[in-house]
């Protein structure tokens, strides 16, 4: 256990008291909970994407935000294309990128560790699936725009992908221990932080399901791993400079997501809140993970 | 007496199986530890003894809780917590002893005591006295309990105790405290489990208090000695070490 894992179970023991006192949280403070929690840590730690990545390749500001933005403006028009296909894009992309921090700094000398990665993520986001299918076709269904996007639930084709990723990940550990990629400590530890997914992701509404992995999981490992990169880069980083290098980026993104927000709320635009949000966010994830993957290529 | 309880068991409970096997096998442990003393060094003799009084105390409690279900078929909630806050805070005792080559000091030792009992009475005063079964009391307590528990398992894996082993180095010391940590995250895990499934608590229904016995009588064994041959090991390991040089 790391002092992640530790933060999560003391967040989780914390939320099953709340849960004991109260039976449910309502969604709306489910919501507003979750964003205080995003917003202090899950939008900063993509927010250096340009110093992460200028630190390792000599790229010019202009080359490296018009080739950000690119992407991101890409992404935005397959979405108005398609919106399902760019929703499993969205899924695929978000597992590699999950799968990858959570076991880029294992050392893995595998030549299919990209696919060990893909398989972790994926076996992550079939779980929250899995154990929260209801709730989720509910809050599809409650925008018209987002109705299509249950089509994951079609066939039960997800259910087979939660079996067969998570048999996979836990066959790809035992490969990796037994080949020893990975030490038997690193073992156990993957071992028991997937059985505390599978329990939080059972015993918790999906927001704050997803909420509790992406900030304490992810963001604040893949935080921390900056900061010690940085720290050596700089020679010597403080928190206070380490925050004050986050911060642009971070306002920037929040205030993004309170004009289209507004926008949303007030029809101006034609999408739904909720929509508008995954569509935010999968935006974001693309040029995030591509940076993030060369960043973990320092880690080999 | 024995013999009398021994015919009453009926062949389907398994709750007075598991009290009676854990009885045994409490009992069977602490032979071997106390035994098993001579075969390490001096330094080494200390954790062993305080293994086999901490298996040696709750074959005691497991005798007299094996009686109880059977005449009652209640949960001897107050054997249960009796035998809890006298042996955990003598497994929080080894920790100290492991580490105590490493630079381990009696505030260490205290603040992990106090921890345990701190842990244990809260969580007595929650299940015990929540007659009505109340949530906001069976929460209030399991809050309170939980702190005590939570500081254990910061400082067994990240905090001081954590910091000596790695420092004290030995391999053997610090992979047998990874291990008794592994004990601490997993093996207690049960008690809170346990806890909130009780009048009151969040998981209450899920399982039958019976069932709930059956857990605890498992979770002990392993837990008691499990914990007892973890420090063997290393005793063992360390005895041998020096014999060598």
């Amino acid at each position: 256990m790391n002092k992640f894992s530790f933060l999560y179970l003391i967040t989780c023991y914390f939320l099953a008291s709340i849960f004991t006192l109260n039976n449910h949280i309502d969604i709306s403070h489910q919501i507003i909970g979750s964003l205080f929690l995003i917003t202090i840590f899950g939008i900063p730690h993509g927010a250096i994407d340009n110093i992460i990545l200028k630190s390792d390749i000599k790229i010019s500001n202009l080359r490296f935000y018009s080739l950000y933005i690119s992407c991101i403006l890409l992404y935005i028009i397959t979405w108005f294309v398609s919106p399902v296909i760019s929703f499993y894009l969205f899924l695929i992309i978000s597992s590699y990128h999950f799968g990858e921090s959570q076991l880029a700094n294992y050392k893995i000398s595998n030549n299919n560790k990209k696919l060990i990665y893909l398989i972790w993520g994926t076996a992550l986001m079939s779980t929250l699936f899995y154990y929260n299918e209801i709730e989720l076709i509910n809050l599809f269904s409650l925008f018209e725009d987002t109705e299509n996007l249950n089509s994951l639930f079609y066939n039960n084709y997800f259910k087979i992908v939660f079996y067969v990723s998570n048999i996979l990940i836990f066959m790809s550990l035992i490969f990796l221990q037994l080949k020893n990629q990975i030490k038997a400590s690193v073992f156990r530890n993957e071992l028991f932080q997937l059985f505390l997914l599978h329990l939080t992701f059972y015993l918790f509404p999906v927001i704050i399901s997803f909420t509790l992995y992406f900030v304490f999981l992810h963001s604040l490992k893949v935080l921390s791993q900056e900061f010690n990169y940085l720290n050596i880069i700089y020679k010597k980083l403080s928190i206070s400079k380490f925050i004050i290098l986050l911060t642009p980026h971070t306002l920037l993104s929040l205030a993004f997501l309170a004009i289209f927000i507004y926008l949303s709320q007030n029809n101006i635009i034609n999408i739904s809140i909720l929509l508008l949000t995954i569509i935010g966010i999968s935006v974001i994830t693309l040029p995030h993970s591509i940076v993030m993957t060369k960043f973990y290529e320092k880690f080999k | 007496m024995l013999l009398n309880v021994v015919q009453s068991i009926a062949p389907d409970n398994y709750v007075a199986f598991t009290f009676f096997i854990g009885y045994i096998a409490m009992l069977a442990a602490s032979v071997f530890f106390f035994v098993e003393r001579n075969s390490v060094s001096d330094k080494w003799k200390m954790s062993l003894l305080v293994s086999g009084l901490i298996t040696g105390i709750a074959a005691v409690h497991y005798y007299y809780m094996r009686d109880y279900n059977l005449v009652t078929g209640d949960s001897p909630t107050f054997f249960r917590y009796v035998d809890w806050i006298l042996t955990v805070p003598l497994m929080c005792v080894e920790f100290y002893l492991l580490t105590r080559l490493a630079g381990a000091t009696k505030s260490l030792l205290w603040k992990l005591i106090f921890a345990s009992t701190w842990m244990l009475v809260c969580g007595y005063i929650g299940e015990a006295f929540n007659v009505d079964g109340s949530t906001s009391h069976s929460v209030t307590w399991g809050v309170l309990s939980t702190l005590g528990y939570l500081y254990i398992l910061h400082s067994v894996w990240m905090g001081e105790v954590a910091g000596l082993a790695d420092s004290s180095g030995s391999e053997v010391v610090k992979k047998g405290v990874r291990y008794l940590a592994w004990f601490v995250l997993v093996g207690w895990a049960i008690y809170p489990v346990g806890y909130m499934c009780m009048d009151g608590g969040w998981l209450n229904g899920i399982f039958e208090a019976s069932t709930l016995d059956i857990w605890y009588n498992i979770a002990d064994a392993i837990n008691k000695i499990g914990f007892g041959l973890v420090v063997y090991t290393i005793a063992i390991s360390e005895s041998n070490k020096e014999l060598a040089k």
